[in-house]
């Protein structure tokens, strides 16, 4: 696979990932909070 | 927010517009796109939401004309409330009509793979086959919207999240398990075509294609953004309207944004292009259009163990997630005539089913997609982005930025940063001028505005023929209508609540 094409990939997933990450533990986190 | 994060915008949409605007060309701008105008836009839309039900609303005309207020006099505000209203109503109207049929696409391929009727066939040719067939068209697009009228009708919203919190997991899980399944096919049909030729078409960055088109490109990819995040639709708004006012809405958007993003870019991305590169060749994939995942799907069932089953499985999916995303705007319709015209729920329903019939029936009625594809042109793309500015011009201008980011975090569970103030303040209404202005102006040289041979070769990709020709013309009509209604629905929601204050001029209801 073309460099750049590998390298534009790897950001985007890895953005995409790190944002589902941290948004959905930090909401999973408050909502037990919440419950407690 | 669950059920309608993942839906067919990310398998079937995305695809085909990343396919038609270039691939690595069109993802320079949709990235762009969803850091400065998807997450700030739909922090704008909770936070409105959010405010005006606390007023009893969850229509955007009177979201809009009780923000606008605090800047202007009601007389003024009310023709902002007009112009979302409007809007609102075109984009949930005009959006279902051939957003149902693509559900109605996903019933019937349902029932093909069952029966194994694409298997050993040409998948393009079957597609094409498939929406010339009128009956078997009306007969899928009408049992969906069925469903959706007793979905709808019924109340029966708790039957159905508990259906989402085992189909939409299931459907995370399928997708993961296709994309591994596409990504090694390597070349099955001949050597020079195979899926990661297509994953290097859609990452390669390829700024020369869009330098040559560049309004058209990244509206298209900014529509997108929109489209897949429920944007300039009036859905956010009205489902945000059901909070509490201490809800948070600043983590809770985002975490809607990267759960779609999930979706869209990894799962639907490395799907029907990939596949597509693999069994149709480059050529095909990127002139496939709006069929193209259907198109190309199919192939991987064709050829692997159980793949009727898999087939039927993928594609029931498919259609459940369309289905909720459905339900959203279906309610958002339901809703307008409940609030503003107080009809009861259950009439309701069906006024909304009969007005989306005859609304789909051109569309279902249409085999060469062109009235779809005119459609999805100024509605998923242009109105959607113009009702996004909207959102920006009401919700932080005029209703002050200030206020704005107050109301942003009542109850919130992050901090978000202060540079994304200016970002909301400047940077994403200016964006959106500019994709406007510039993609107004393209379309103005070129001769959209009178259906010119080149706008309907270039931008829609079709012959130039006086069918077609009609289909554009017909398709324009109806969304001038569409739009009269709306501002009339808009102006009489508003005079209905307002009207003494609105004769006054002056503001008398305030929480």
């Amino acid at each position: 696979m073309d460099a750049g094409a590998l390298g534009f990939l790897i950001f985007a997933w890895g953005s995409i990932f790190i944002m589902m990450y941290w948004s959905i533990t930090k909401l999973l986190h408050h909502e037990k909070e919440g419950k407690a | 927010m669950a059920g309608n994060a993942i839906g067919l915008g990310n398998f079937w949409r995305f695809p085909y517009q990343l396919a038609s605007n270039g691939g690595g060309a069109f993802m320079i701008p949709y990235f762009i796109a969803l850091f400065f105008l998807g997450i700030p836009v739909m922090w704008i839309e909770w936070t409105t939401g959010r405010y005006g039900g606390k007023y009893g609303h969850g229509t955007i005309g009177p979201m809009f004309y009780l923000m606008a207020r605090e800047s202007l006099k009601p007389k003024t505000a009310l023709i902002f409330g007009i112009i979302g209203g409007m809007l609102a109503f075109s984009v949930a109207s005009l959006l279902s009509s051939y957003y149902y049929q693509v559900i109605g696409w996903s019933a019937a391929y349902t029932y093909y793979s069952l029966t194994g009727a694409y298997f050993g066939k040409d998948t393009v040719q079957f597609f094409l086959d498939y929406v010339a067939n009128t009956k078997a068209v009306i007969f899928f697009w009408g049992l969906t919207m069925i469903l959706l009228g007793i979905a709808v009708g019924q109340g029966v919203s708790k039957g159905i999240e508990r259906w989402v919190k085992v189909m939409m997991p299931l459907l995370y899980v399928f997708a993961i398990l296709l994309v591994i399944r596409a990504l090694t096919l390597g070349s099955p049909v001949k050597p020079e075509w195979s899926a990661i030729k297509g994953l290097e078409y859609i990452w390669k960055p390829d700024f020369q294609t869009l330098s040559q088109n560049f309004f058209k490109i990244s509206l298209a990819a900014a529509g997108q953004i929109f489209f897949t995040l429920s944007l300039g639709m009036g859905i956010i708004h009205n489902y945000a309207s059901y909070l509490g006012p201490e809800d948070d809405v600043a983590l809770s958007g985002l975490a809607t944004v990267s759960l779609n993003e999930f979706a869209e870019v990894i799962l639907g991305g490395s799907l029907a292009i990939p596949i597509a590169f693999a069994y149709l060749g480059p050529e095909q994939a990127i002139k496939g259009g709006v069929g193209l995942a259907y198109m190309a799907l199919p192939n991987v069932f064709a050829n692997m163990p159980a793949g009727q089953i898999f087939g039927a499985m993928w594609f029931l999916l498919l259609w459940f997630a369309g289905f909720t995303s459905a339900i959203a705007t279906y309610n958002y319709l339901v809703a307008m005539l409940e609030e503003d015209i107080h009809i009861e729920r259950k009439i309701g329903t069906w006024v909304v089913w009969v007005f989306l019939f005859l609304l789909g029936l051109p569309v279902a009625l249409d085999s060469s997609l062109a009235y779809l594809s005119e459609l999805d042109m100024w509605v998923g793309s242009y109105f959607l982005v113009l009702l996004g500015l909207f959102d920006v011009i009401v919700a932080v201008w005029l209703f002050k930025p200030d206020n704005f980011w107050e109301e942003l975090h009542k109850g919130a569970y992050i901090d978000v940063p202060g540079w994304f103030k200016p970002i909301m303040v400047f940077i994403a209404p200016l964006f959106m001028i500019i994709l406007l202005g510039g993609n107004t102006y393209d379309y103005w040289q070129m001769g959209a505005f009178s259906a010119s041979e080149q706008y309907i070769t270039q931008v829609l990709g079709y012959d130039y023929t006086p069918e077609v020709v009609s289909l554009i013309t017909r398709a324009r009509i109806v969304i001038f209508i569409i739009l009269i209604i709306g501002a009339i629905e808009a102006y009489m929601a508003i005079k209905k609540k307002y009207g003494e204050e609105l004769a006054k001029n002056e503001v008398l209801i305030k929480l």
